[in-house]
Parts: C-alpha cells; structure tokens; sequence
C-alpha cells in the first residue's frame, strides 16, 4: 500500500466489493421469491381444488433437487466461470418464476418449481456465489461469505411482505410475473454488468492488495496456495479435512432441519402456542443474520477451525441446555426463548465458515465443487433428521429422543471441526512458492 | 395426487411432511411455511392500517433502491476517478 497520503485518497474502492453487493441483492430477490412460495399455496390450493400434501411435494422435490444438483452447478462454476453460471441462472430462474403464472395442472408445477427452477437456484446459490466471492476475497473471505449469506435472510424480510400485499391487492398469477420481472429486470443486468469471474481478470489481486514483491497486479506468480491446493475436486476426498469438515457439516443440517421442522410441534407439544413459537423462531431466523457476519469476521481475525468447533459447541450446548430445562425444569417458553438466543446466533454461522476453509484448503480452482458436496451432504443430514424424528417422535411420544440425538451429534462435529489441522493445510498459515503451484486454470 | 406415501418413510403422513418441509425456509433458502405467513399477515395488518397497494409501492421501492444504490455509487467512483 502506497504511503503517499495522496494516492490513498484517490484510492478507488476495491471491484471486489461491487461483486459482494451484487451477489447480496442476487441472493436477496431470489431467495426472498423462492421463500415467498409459501404466500401461493393458499390460493392455487383452493383454484385448482389441491390438497395441501399435493402443492407442497413441489417445495419438498425442489428442496431434494437443490441438495443434490448443487455438486454439479458447482463443477459447471469451476469449467466455466462464476459470471456465465450464475447470470444464465438467474435468468433461468426469472422465466420460470413467471412460467409459474400459467400454471395448470400440478404436473407443470411440479416441473416447473420442483425441477428446473431449483436447478436455477443451484446456480446461483450460497455454494456458487460464495465460490465466486472467495476467488475475490482471501483475507476477508468469511466475512464476505457471511454477508452474502445475510442476503438470503433479509430477501425473505422484504419479498415475502411484498408478495402477500401484491397478492391480495391483484391475484396469484400476477403476483408470479412481478416476482419473474423484479428477477429479470434487476437481478440479470445488474448481474451481467458486475460480476467477473477473477480479480487476475482486471489486473487486481484478491482484497484489493497490491502484488507479491516481483510480481505484477493480477498475475498468477502472486498466488498463495496451501500444499492441499487442486484443481480436481476428487483429490479432496483423500485428504482428512474435507472428511472432518463434510462429516461436522452433516450434522448442521442435521441438528438445523430436524428443529426448523419439528420446532412448532415441539413447542405445542409444552403447551405453548403456534404464534408464540412462531416468534421464537422468527426470533431465532432474525439472530442467524448477526450470527453469520459476526462469525465471518471473527474468523477472518482467528481460527477459522477453532470458531467452526465453537459454532458447533455452542449449538450444542443450547440443545442440551433446552432439554435440561424443559425435562427436569419443566420449563417451556423461557427454555425455547433461550435456546432461540443461543443457538439463533449459530445457525447459518457453519456456511461462510466451511466455505473458506475449504477454499483455505483446497483452493478455489475446484471449490464450486467441493463446495457443492459439502453442500449435498449437509441436505442429507436434513433429510435423515426430518425422518428419523417422526419416526422416533412416533416410537416414545416426545421429541426428548430426536433432540437428545441432535444436540450429542454435534459434540463430535465440534471435535471433528477443532481436529483439522489448519496450520498444516491451510493457505493462510502455509504458501507454496509460486513455482510449485500447478499452473492449471490460471 | 402423486402417490407420495410411495417415497416417504413409513410412519409419517405424507402431507404433513411436505408441508412441515416448507418450514425449512430461513436456513436452506427454501420455502416459508404457509402457516406461519397467515399469521405473520394478520399481525402486520394489525400494525399497519395501509392499503395494500400503498405497501406495494414502498416495497418495491426498497427492492429498487439496493440496485440503484449500487449503480450510483459505482458511477459516482468512476466519474471522480476520471476527474480528481
């Protein structure tokens, strides 16, 4: 950095950050029109005479579609870049979310939600977009990832809103197409003008830093790798780290789904109401935002290991501290109200940490895939937890069981989180000479 | 109807697992659960006593305002790069 006071004050702000807002307001309009979804089951329901069970098998088969495509959206990011893959699905998923207007027969929403608009938001996903930023970003990588990850929750805040009073204003077909345009009309240019796949494009370097002694702006002599670094995603899966972070991510979904779904039959089964669970749980959705950045930068300063262990602890201490009050306290409001606060703050926390670690690890050149398994795995923990709580909720009676189950998996996913070797693998503890690192995709 | 208790797990009705899974919403960037938005509705009408088509208009107004914001600033960064 220049010491001339001179130069700092023309200083133009780093592209990066252009390509962080973008990503924000991606996540933001079209998660906040995926989550809206919920405003529409009402209306088609009643027009089209659809049970309840028929409507939502599009969002459970959309949700299982999402999981599994995101792997392979990750590995089109890496062969193709993050600018094409992403503004191709954005639009992909702005036509079909007005195609949703000429909805009529359950089949076509069926395909049209469950199938080819979840691959869309494959995409354009945490997975994807933070693939991208992390090309972007190395010393504040958490930290951008958990603010990109903020914009999916802020997305449901105002589009949902937006939705309902559109909805009762006009009619769901219309509701669709003005969702498909805010998508089309914003997200695509915006999209298309900002976004560049590497900062080695525009003659940058990640963070904005000036280039490596002897090295240009923007060249690859200025890379910093870790000795894991590789550019086929297959190689991960033969190292420990991607074990340990992958099996610590299973539990996440685990421990978060069986909860998000379980959580107000839960509450009712204490005697407290649907609205009042809803609020703690509204509670709960409002602190993962804070939880996300603040963990980011958090580990941007620290251990990216040793916060990912601590996320995972603390989630687990709410766990088992909820069961204690609930069972030998008998407690019910106060109890859920605490764990809402404790474990609100960690909830999508894991995200940006476990994508920059993996980045940390394996580099970005195969992240979008590595990535995307992680990814995956995590969506089978989610859906081994929805089953195998009805299932013992069923067996004994009481969600004490599931719970218990929830809140002991993730002392070994704090283990497992805290034994990665970080100082070993990681690029920001170990940088491979410049001449060593494989040359493939620079 | 689909014959959806033909892939989901023994001992679970199977609407009520769909639309429990429309709960996934704030974590897997999934769907809010219809439920919860009929509620979330009547609170909001309690609070706020707007016409709907007056909410609309802040409300995209919000929406439109984050591109916008970007835009400018970029453009704003670009013109005193030219000219300071």
């Amino acid at each position: 950095m220049s010491s001339d006071p001179g130069s700092l004050k023309r200083k133009p702000v780093f592209y990066g950050w252009y390509i962080v807002a973008t990503c924000i307001f991606v996540a933001f309009v079209t998660n906040g029109a995926r989550n809206s979804f919920g405003i529409f089951v009402l209306p088609m329901s009643e027009e089209f005479e659809w049970s309840r069970g028929t409507i939502s098998f599009a969002a459970a088969l959309g949700f299982l579609v999402n999981g599994v495509t995101q792997p392979f959206m990750g590995q089109l990011l890496d062969r193709f870049g993050g600018r094409k893959v992403i503004v191709s699905s954005i639009a992909l998923f702005g036509l079909t979310t007005m195609a949703l207007s000429l909805t009529f027969h359950y089949l076509f929403l069926i395909f049209v939600f469950g199938v080819v608009s979840s691959i869309a938001l494959s995409g354009m996903s945490l997975n994807n977009t933070g693939t991208l930023l992390s090309r972007w970003f190395r010393r504040r990588r958490a930290t951008v990832v958990g603010l990109n990850a903020s914009g999916l929750s802020a997305g449901g805040l105002v589009l949902v809103p937006l939705g309902m009073y559109l909805l009762q204003s006009t009619n769901w077909r219309i509701t669709w197409i003005a969702f498909g345009v805010l998508v089309l009309a914003l997200s695509v240019p915006l999209a298309f003008f900002f976004l560049r796949d590497d900062p080695r494009d525009m003659n940058l370097n990640p963070d904005g830093d000036d280039a490596m002694p002897g090295a240009s702006p923007g060249s690859s002599a200025g890379r910093i790798a870790g000795i894991l670094d590789t550019d086929r995603w297959a190689q991960s899966l033969r190292s420990m780290p991607m074990w340990q972070m992958t099996i610590a991510y299973f539990a996440c979904g685990y421990t978060t789904a069986v909860l998000s779904v379980h959580f107000v039959p839960f509450a009712d089964s204490l005697g407290i109401g649907p609205q009042t669970a809803a609020f703690i749980f509204a509670l709960m959705m409002g602190l993962n935002v804070a939880g996300s950045i603040g963990a980011g930068i958090l580990s941007d300063k620290f251990s990216r290991k040793n916060m990912l262990a601590l996320v995972y602890f603390v989630r687990g201490m709410a766990y088992m501290l909820m069961l204690a009050a609930v069972e030998f306290l008998g407690l019910g409001t106060p109890a859920l109200l605490l764990f809402a606060i404790v474990a609100g703050v960690s909830w999508i926390a894991t995200a940006p940490l476990t994508t920059a670690l993996i980045a940390d690890v394996y580099g970005v050149r195969a992240l979008g895939t590595i990535s995307g398994i992680a990814f995956l795995v995590h969506a089978a923990g989610s859906f081994i937890s929805i089953w195998l709580a009805g299932e013992l909720y069923d067996l004994t009676g009481s969600y004490t069981v599931p719970f218990t189950i929830a809140g002991l998996m993730l002392f070994p996913a704090s283990l497992f989180a805290f034994s990665i070797k970080e100082k070993k693998y990681s690029s920001r503890y170990n940088r491979i000479e410049p001449a060593a690192v494989p040359a493939g995709g620079d | 109807m689909l014959p959806l208790g033909l892939w989901l797990p023994s001992g679970l009705p199977a609407g009520e697992v769909a639309g429990l899974l429309l709960g996934l919403a704030a974590h897997h960037d999934e769907i809010v659960d219809p439920d919860f938005l009929a509620w979330l509705k009547a609170r909001l009408d309690h609070l706020i006593s707007l016409d709907p088509w007056v909410l609309v208009v802040i409300l995209t107004v919000v929406v439109l305002s984050i591109p916008a914001t970007i835009v400018g600033f970029y453009v704003y960064q670009q013109w005193r790069l030219r000219y300071s």
